[in-house]
């Protein structure tokens, strides 16, 4: 096996392959890192139901177990429990799944030193998009007429949003839903980065028949895991067909092609300046001054926040400048995860926000964060 | 981790928490947003076991806690809600070992819920949802957002308010006279103001109130316990020696706005706190008995809209509970079998968060409203977090208009006088106050009220 093999795997233990989302590899890679001691703790997320996950960090086989299976409706980004991982173990060694968000979120940190990458294996899921959970259960009751409770098993296939429950399976397309105001989170729509090829391997079931995961190897850390599988004999691999090569890339190309559509619907530009200022104005007023999006942001890394510093709640500003300096801080980091929206009380748009600024700027300097550890941050100062 | 609800206030938020605070996505009341108060949950230095201020075995304490109750007469109990419904019950038990109610000093009363809200055409409401409840503006922005008129009666413009009637205390009667229709009313009915809000459910359709309430389990507390007594009734009764001994189950009076008033506390023959937290309090007290922290505890909790969330923890507080049950020679109780009454006394089998059961509770609300001469007033306008000590505003509110008329300047302070004495403050200008009104989020020494008479000198 080398780096940038493309293959399919799968979980030698019956019970993990059955309860894995496509396989349970990714259980079984995890599993196989802990046992093989190539790290020392795992983070997860283990299922609460189909619409609740919980991110956990263990070194215990069996509850890395008990964490098979994808959620979609669980929009959660693990980089900041990356960051107490290596705040409590700088030494330590690390693996956990990782959608694309994820990894960009880890590797903005890796280079503001507060994850240490070459002690953390990043096992990349492919990702088409994470919903929220809420609305998620409203769209079961209105769209589908399933009672939440009843799902027993969820997923993507052919552009179409499948819930089964013990009696019934309902397909209906994830662009109908998305019409309707269901469907992915409005970040997740935009996002163009499907395959995380910035992991050490790259997870999806795009190209793999049942039961199996396509895996593309990155990195001679993806290649270090997938070999301490295969010898403890946990996972079983075979070439990737080149149907199935084929079906990974198309699909991939189709999302794009999705994503960019979206980003087009969402961001008309404001040519008009006072229009543009206003458009900020009206809805940061809302702000409450809670800081819940600079303790979710997975980029955000100041141990003495300037957004902070700047900022007194006394000052009679009608925006707090607790944002501007933010939304220029971030500017170079902003990876457009959503969690600064999904957490904002005051329902502030804040990734838009972010992401209208970070856009311009991204492109000026010519830097997409989160992709590499080759370019430092373009604001940092050597 | 653990599934907790924050206890900031009665709205009911959901988080996970070990070392890590994370956000449930899925929780019906916040869909994985949280405020301020949630945000910086884990600060709090533990309170000890203690007998006359001097830290004791817990057993000691136990058995001199329950010496006490035996041997004085006229004990009252409070608990305003900031435990589990499970604990709620236990201290009622424990109470009416002695005959006594556990008063709540918050009355029974659940309205509306938060679809209501989200569906409602008109909204009048009674709060600044960005500082006191922030987790309901965003029900709010979506009613709005769907088309919804916002009027709001406050002491300042709300901006979310499509009309914002600025109150003044020398028109209060000015609330007697809303048209409610069937508006959707949002209301805090807290301990502090229960005449304002008692003219407002007195003069609408109740079932269109949406009742805010400040702690952790105010529903759950006032569902489970009948006494009906406000605070300062309390302090009252103490200071005529009515009531000659307090036992304080996670509750701190010093919400009250005047603190003259806490010096009845000093008349008491006996003050048994039992609270998480040490501070001011369990060093006044002559017993203490710790609990679980608020977010702590193992057990259910009843939000405003009466919804029973789960929270997951530990049971210390109901097992020294128990414990002074057994010391007095009466039945013990345990978390089992206080949970099974608990959702026997709710009407439910088992734990929904999505489906909010109905309650009846039946609530005649019996008081005046307090009448204000003209002149300048300094409101209190408190918050939940306030009383869980995690404001970060040091500062009051004031108007363009009376800043100009005082001459004041930048970094400067604003100087007050009551009947109480003289406080000079840091300020901040906001539009649309009354020129006569200070708006202040923090307890000052000279406030003598909710609404506190006083001059600019
Ligand atoms: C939100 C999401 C969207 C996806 N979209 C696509 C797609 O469009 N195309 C595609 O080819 N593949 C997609 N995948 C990947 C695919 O669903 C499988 O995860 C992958 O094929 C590995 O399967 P497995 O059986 O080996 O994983 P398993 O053995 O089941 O292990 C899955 C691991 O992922 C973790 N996990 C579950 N949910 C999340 C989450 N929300 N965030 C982070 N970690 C999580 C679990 O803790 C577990 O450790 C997506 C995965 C997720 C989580
Ligand atoms: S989460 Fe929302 S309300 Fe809180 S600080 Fe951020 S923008 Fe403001």
């Amino acid at each position: 096996m080398n780096i940038g093999d493309r293959i399919v795997a799968w979980s030698k233990d019956e019970e993990i392959k059955k309860e894995g989302a496509s396989g349970g590899l990714v259980t079984s890679l995890l599993t196989a890192a802990l046992k093989g001691e190539l790290v020392d703790e795992v983070i997860a997320l283990q299922k609460v139901s189909e619409f609740e996950g919980v991110p956990i960090r263990t070194s215990n086989v069996d509850e890395v177990i008990k964490c098979s299976g994808s959620l979609h409706a669980a929009p959660i980004n693990l980089t900041k429990f990356a960051v107490r991982f290596f705040e409590a173990h700088p030494d330590g060694t690390l693996a956990l799944p990782a959608k694309p968000c994820d990894a960009r979120g880890i590797i903005e940190q890796a280079k503001r030193k507060k994850i240490n990458l070459e002690k953390t294996y990043l096992i990349g899921l492919n990702c088409g998009g994470t919903m929220p959970p809420i609305t998620t259960m409203k769209m079961l009751e209105k769209m589908y007429e399933i009672n939440p409770d009843d799902v027993i098993e969820e997923e993507i296939e052919r552009g179409k949003l499948i819930f089964k429950t013990e009696k019934e399976e309902k397909a209906i397309s994830i662009d109908e839903l998305e019409e309707a105001g269901y469907g992915r989170r409005e970040n997740c729509r935009y996002c163009e980065t499907n395959i995380p090829v910035m992991t050490d391997v790259a997870c999806g079931n795009w190209g793999a028949g049942k039961n199996e995961t396509f895996v593309e190897i990155f990195t001679e850390k993806g290649l270090k895991l997938m070999n301490n599988a295969i010898e403890l004999g946990l996972i079983e691999t075979a070439p990737a067909t080149e149907k199935g090569i084929k079906i990974r890339e198309k699909t991939n190309s189709v999302m794009e092609k999705v994503a960019k559509k979206w980003h087009k619907k969402i961001f008309v530009p404001i040519e008009d300046r006072l229009e543009r200022f206003h458009y900020y104005m009206d809805v940061m007023e809302d702000c409450i001054d809670c800081e819940a999006c600079k303790y979710v942001c997975p980029v955000c890394a100041c141990d003495e926040s300037k957004c902070i510093d700047f900022y007194d709640p006394m000052d009679s500003h009608k925006i707090s400048i607790y944002h501007l300096v933010r939304l220029l801080h971030i500017s170079d980091s902003c990876i457009g995860c959503g969690q600064c929206t999904d957490v904002c009380p005051a329902e502030i748009p804040l990734t838009i926000l972010h992401r209208r600024m970070a856009d311009r700027i991204q492109a000026k300097y010519d830097y997409i964060p989160g992709m590499d550890m080759k370019i430092p941050p373009s604001f940092e100062v050597e | 981790m653990n599934k907790i609800v924050c206890p900031g206030c009665n709205l009911g938020c959901g988080l996970y928490m070990n070392d890590v605070l994370y956000f449930r996505k899925n929780a019906p009341v916040n869909s994985g947003k949280l405020c301020k108060f949630g945000m910086k949950l884990h600060k709090y230095e533990k309170a000890l076991p203690m007998i006359g201020g001097k830290e004791e075995e817990l057993s000691n304490v136990i058995s001199a806690a329950s010496k006490k109750l035996a041997e004085t007469k006229d004990f009252a109990f409070v608990s305003f809600g900031n435990v589990t419904c499970e604990e709620q019950l236990a201290f009622t038990k424990l109470a009416s070992t002695v005959g006594s109610d556990v008063y709540t000093c918050i009355p029974g009363f659940v309205g509306a819920d938060i679809e209501k809200i989200r569906q409602s055409t008109e909204i009048i409401t009674f709060i600044d949802p960005y500082t006191t409840y922030p987790l309901i503006l965003r029900h709010m922005l979506y009613a709005k957002e769907n088309g919804a008129k916002i009027t709001s009666y406050y002491w300042k413009k709300i901006r979310i308010a499509d009309e914002s009637v600025i109150l003044n205390p020398t028109e209060i009667d000015k609330i007697k006279s809303i048209d409610f229709g069937d508006s959707l009313v949002i209301l805090d009915l807290n301990p502090l103001n229960l005449e304002f809000s008692n003219e407002i459910i007195n003069s609408c359709n109740r079932e269109n109130i949406v009742c805010l309430k400040p702690f952790l389990n105010s529903t759950g507390a006032s569902l489970l316990s009948g006494g009906e007594k406000s605070i300062y009734q309390i302090l009252d009764e103490i200071k005529e020696k009515k009531i000659k001994g307090l036992y304080l189950l996670e509750s701190d009076p010093r919400i009250v706005p005047d603190d003259a008033l806490l010096s009845a506390l000093d008349k008491l023959d006996v003050l048994i706190v039992q609270q998480s937290a040490h501070n001011s309090l369990s060093d006044r007290a002559n017993i203490v008995l710790p609990n679980d922290r608020t977010f702590e505890g193992k057990g259910t909790v009843l939000n405003f809209e009466g919804r029973a969330l789960e929270t997951e923890g530990k049971t210390e507080g109901i097992k020294i509970i128990s414990e002074i049950l057994k010391s007095a020679g009466k039945e013990e109780t345990s978390y089992d079998s206080l949970h099974a009454e608990v959702l026997s006394k709710l009407g439910i089998t088992e734990i929904d968060e999505y489906v909010v059961p109905e309650h009846n509770l039946v609530y005649k609300p019996e008081t005046e409203l307090k009448k204000y001469e003209g002149g300048s007033h300094l409101i209190y306008v408190y918050t939940p977090f306030l009383w869980n000590n995690t404001i970060d505003r040091d500062f009051v509110e004031i108007s363009p208009g009376l800043a100009e008329s005082l001459n004041l300047h930048k970094d400067g302070l604003l100087k007050m006088t009551s009947s109480k004495g003289s406080a000079a403050v840091k300020y901040k200008i906001v539009e649309d106050v009354p020129d006569n009104v200070v708006l202040s989020p923090m307890k000052l020494p000279i406030s003598t009220d909710v609404i506190t008479p006083i001059e600019f000198k």
